[in-house]
């Protein structure tokens, strides 16, 4: 457990792991945890690997016709969804850092990750 | 709770299961996976507290489908296992719309020439996955 990250954990987790664009899984993703918030089941949402490029907060994917994605994720916090973490090390890998985000998040390390994923009843993984 | 099945010696303990299906039954084992998964759990004498069909996914619950004979149909099995064991089948509305899979009512509601739907899986929304989630002891995605 990483000593300096508070988690504060909940039965149902979310991981996006997959890039904003490119296929469904991040808006997927995002519309899962605005119905749990609805529903006002609290959840993990957690950025892993690839899907650490959906909080980014210059995204223009006017291009590609899309909505940006990260715009969306603004809204997290006004749905009640507070717990947002971020794999430390899928930011260092990609060259990000974390005000290159939309949000406040919560960076956690592997082991702060595997506690996470393993105190959760539900893990939706897209 | 317990059950005994002919297979299993021994009693074990029913799980309630929630099947999020997120493949379509052509892009790769994952459908064909979930399918098997499921079959076995029924066998096993588990629950099956819901199954959702979520993005490319609801493509399993399309009656359209064609294939060679000697290649499984995933739809069709999908809804001779559904209709057999009464499962509760739910079709993610938003994604369905998308891609072609509506009810009698969604193909009325949009004016559609048709509908392409199983009518032994449902339409509906998100809050039916989250509702599930509530009352099952483990949720599993595929694809």
């Amino acid at each position: 457990m990483d000593n300096q990250t508070q988690t504060k954990k909940q039965s149902i987790s979310l991981i996006a792991r997959r890039a904003p664009y490119g296929s469904g899984a991040a808006r997927q993703t995002l519309d899962i945890a605005f119905a749990a918030a609805v529903f006002e089941r609290p959840l993990n949402y957690i950025f892993l690997g690839d899907g650490v490029y959906q909080l980014l907060s210059k995204q223009d994917p006017e291009a590609i016709q899309n909505k940006p994605h990260g715009a969306a994720l603004e809204t997290l916090e006004l749905y009640g969804i507070d717990e947002v973490y971020v794999h430390r090390n899928s930011l260092i890998q990609r060259a990000l850092s974390e005000d290159e985000l939309v949000c406040k998040v919560t960076l956690i390390d592997d082991c702060t990750l595997k506690e996470l994923v393993a105190e959760s009843i539900h893990v939706i993984n897209l | 709770m317990v059950a005994y099945v002919i297979d299993t010696p021994e009693p074990i303990t029913v799980l309630r299961y929630v099947l999020l299906i997120n493949a379509a039954p052509q892009s790769g084992e994952a459908a064909n996976s979930a399918l098997r998964f499921a079959g076995t759990l029924l066998e096993m004498g588990h629950h099956i507290e819901r199954l959702f069909f979520y993005g490319d996914g609801v493509i399993n619950a399309s009656n359209l489908t064609v294939m060679p004979q000697d290649e499984t149909n995933l739809p069709a099995v999908w809804n001779a296992l559904i209709e057999e064991n009464g499962l509760s089948s739910v079709v993610c509305v938003s994604s369905a719309i998308r891609r072609g899979i509506v009810d009698s009512a969604e193909a009325r509601r949009h004016e559609l020439p048709a509908s392409s739907c199983y009518t032994s899986s449902e339409i509906g929304g998100l809050g039916q996955l989250i509702e599930a989630l509530s009352n099952c002891d483990r949720t599993l995605s595929f694809g």
